[in-house]
């Protein structure tokens, strides 16, 4: 049972990566009750992988791998079950942000684009990393990086054609 | 629909640095030749100002969110991962660790896709939140802590579906008793729902040793269910119908 090391390792882990990953799965999700969830959800997954790590400057990039993940696969479930376009299409109320509406069209062409183009998208164009960054988290070359994004934004041109054209 | 503006849903300009550059920078992860560059763009970037003013705030840039219930949260759906584990397997984690340290020399990031997922709770699970009286203020206690005698607990439930609750203490000789419902309090019926206070307060005896709460939720009326013991560590067998979820007090004086 956790004792008062353990205890202390948890707060301290959560406290300090807590914000961070809340933030980035409220982005990714569009919704506090699923960026909790999941916030709770990537730490559970961290404290079990813990111990694999030695180093602090891994644990960063690790949670964001494991968050980029994680709402991926939510994201997907979501449209699966059907409740992507109801419940995230719009954003809420409350987020008034001028690129919300468009945050909420990226969650519908993440839950079913490629896997490897999707983690691409999320690290360049909602992190804002470089590709030198991207790639060095998904451990392909820049090159690849460049073309995974590419395809991402051709996909997104596509599905919205298709939309313009399926309302005509 | 438009396909969405890409480049305009980070965090900054389009020259500004990524938001895990100044994750690493805020975390103190980067080396000087790394940290020079971005220390210089911050001076200047009215943009970026902000985004690492909310680093340094950590959860107080959020208000939105309640950190304690959140950690608490986190904490007990830790203890019941462990306590789910087979006696075996907590002894075989820190040899397999311990070995594999030995081996590897170099640490490698695993693949996400491995990491285990079938431990994660479905939304609205069952959590029994112990809270322990000081004076006026009520403190959440995380499972595993310590206990002296004389704390007075009170409970905090999260209930999935309408049912019966109760509290079923455990103590280190393996006798079940009753924590909740208290004296007094007549109706332990519930809707479903989270953070649902249970009245009363229960204070904890002299008694030595590791004890177990178990908040034991039943579809069918219970007061109280008709558990029996499995021994000091285990969870009590109780009526089908019922889950349980499970806290930990380390008692001592």
């Amino acid at each position: 049972m956790a004792g008062d090391d353990s205890v202390k390792e948890v707060a301290d882990l959560f406290r300090q990566h807590g914000p961070r990953v809340y933030r980035r799965a409220l982005k990714l999700l569009g919704h506090p009750a699923d960026a909790e969830e999941a916030t709770q959800d990537i730490f559970l997954k961290a404290m079990k992988g813990l111990a694999r790590f030695q180093g602090k400057s891994q644990l960063t990039t690790w949670l964001y791998e494991i968050t980029t993940h994680h709402c991926l696969n939510h994201l997907r479930d979501l449209r699966r079950r059907g409740e992507l376009h109801e419940a995230h299409l719009s954003p809420p109320a409350e987020d008034a942000a001028p690129r919300a509406f468009d945050l909420a069209l990226l969650r519908r062409l993440l839950a079913r684009a490629d896997e490897r183009e999707a983690q691409a998208a999320i690290y360049v164009f909602v992190d804002g990393m470089s590709h030198d960054e991207a790639a060095a988290l998904l451990q392909v070359s820049r090159r690849t990086v460049g073309n995974l994004v590419e395809r991402f934004a051709a996909a997104a041109r596509a599905a919205a054609s298709e939309s313009e054209g399926g309302r005509r | 629909m438009s396909p969405p503006d890409l480049t305009t849903l980070r965090a900054g300009g389009p020259d500004c640095p990524s938001d895990l550059a100044l994750d690493r920078l805020h975390l103190g992860e980067l080396d000087a030749a790394q940290r020079a560059p971005l220390e210089l763009h911050l001076k200047d970037c009215a943009l970026c100002a902000p985004r690492m003013q909310e680093r340094v705030q950590g959860f107080q840039a959020l208000p939105q969110v309640d950190e304690r219930a959140l950690l608490a949260s986190l904490r007990t759906r830790l203890a019941a991962q462990a306590q789910a584990r087979p006696a075996w397997w907590r002894f075989l984690v820190p040899v397999a660790a311990a070995t594999a340290a030995a081996l590897l020399a170099v640490v490698l990031v695993p693949r996400t896709d491995d990491l285990d997922t079938a431990a994660l709770r479905e939304k609205g699970a069952l959590a029994l939140h112990v809270f322990r009286l000081r004076g006026e203020k009520a403190e959440e206690a995380v499972s595993g802590e310590r206990f002296g005698p004389g704390d007075r607990l009170r409970f905090v439930v999260d209930l999935p579906s309408d049912g019966y609750a109760a509290v079923l203490g455990v103590e280190q000789s393996g006798a079940l008793y009753t924590a909740w419902p208290t004296e007094g309090v007549a109706q332990t019926f519930r809707a479903a729902g989270r953070h649902i206070e249970l009245p009363g307060a229960v204070a904890l005896d002299g008694s030595r040793g590791v004890e177990q709460l178990h908040l034991v939720h039943c579809a069918k009326p219970a007061d109280p269910p008709a558990c029996v013991s499995q021994g000091t560590g285990q969870k009590p067998r109780c009526p089908a119908g019922c889950i349980l979820t499970s806290f930990e007090l380390d008692k001592r004086p």
